[in-house]
């Protein structure tokens, strides 16, 4: 999944590592660079306590975000969730990192949408 | 409130009378997103199903600066400012498709920007898609400028002590326009 420091985007994580515990399957987390070290581990202590191996992947310098997690998608086989970020006036703004993924994807993509949203 | 909200006479000859928002509008303004085109809808608002519509409206009054435009009994028109966690506000604007090209929008939007200044509202900013002309055009006679693009949303942001009232208080400001509808529903 790809993860950045939006609560959309960590409640996305949960939703992600409900997914990987009932598939009995590991989750690979792309942390966006601003996901600081302590929030990565973070990432993977949430993936403990649900019982699932997260490996958290941070894209290398000159990479972009959206370009590793097309790469973990299509290396691992697995269908991608991404929580697109909610505005002050809820509107759903994808940006054009997500649109990149969305048009390129190289399996299905989950776009996760919050239960607790309007 | 005084300048761009009062009564007047859209482009229709309709009376208009725009507004901040009261309580007692509640349900006229949930009306007026039930009655709302779909096909208007815009980056995912106004919500579809009537439980999400109610508890939208909901937030969006209790957390922003809320003006309508009220018509026969009807809230035709709603434009709020919400902040935001970066210490902005937000602005969205929907005119009902049956009011649209009669000159409402242009005035809410005015009344809204002059309210929100009255209130210590500072930097205003939109997204809109790339696609909605009309509503671009809105927006720049208000004084806004693009700031980004992608393919999907623009940005386009506004300093309040820049913004300027336009146009007469007659429900004319934006004549010419026709009364087409408008993705984003202005």
């Amino acid at each position: 999944m790809w993860l950045d420091n939006s609560p959309w985007s960590w409640e996305a994580l949960g939703y992600a590592l409900r997914l990987a515990r009932a598939r009995r399957v590991g989750l690979v987390a792309v942390c966006e660079p601003s996901v600081s070290p302590q929030d990565r581990d973070r990432a993977v202590a949430a993936g403990a306590a649900w019982g699932v191996d997260v490996e958290v992947r941070v894209p290398p310098p000159g990479s972009r975000t959206e370009w590793e997690v097309w790469r973990a998608g299509g290396e691992e086989g697995a269908e991608v969730v991404v929580a697109p970020r909610r505005t002050a006036t809820r509107k759903v703004v994808f940006g054009a990192g997500l649109v990149w993924l969305l048009t390129n994807a190289p399996g299905p993509v989950v776009v996760y949408r919050s239960p607790k949203e309007p | 409130m005084s300048g761009p909200a009062g009564a007047f006479r859209d482009r229709m000859g309709r009376p208009v009378q725009v507004g901040e928002y009261r309580p007692e509008d509640r349900g006229l303004l949930v009306a007026m997103y039930r009655s709302f085109d779909p096909d208007q809808r815009a980056q995912g608002i106004p919500p579809l199903h009537p439980l999400r519509l109610a508890e939208w409206v909901e937030v969006l009054t209790e957390e922003g600066v809320n003006v309508v435009a009220r018509c026969e009994g009807r809230v035709v028109g709603h434009a709020v400012l919400v902040p935001d966690r970066a210490g902005s506000h937000e602005l969205a604007i929907f005119v009902h498709q049956d009011y649209q090209g009669a000159g409402i929008g242009n005035r809410l939007l005015q009344a809204l920007l002059e309210l929100g200044r009255a209130r210590g509202v500072r930097h205003v900013w939109l997204t809109v898609e790339p696609w909605n002309g009309r509503a671009q055009a809105l927006y720049r006679r208000a004084g806004f400028e693009r700031s980004a693009a992608d393919p999907w949303e623009e940005v386009w942001e506004l300093e309040l002590g820049e913004f300027r009232v336009s146009g007469p208080p007659g429900g004319t400001p934006d004549s010419g326009a026709s009364p087409e509808r408008s993705p984003g529903g202005w």
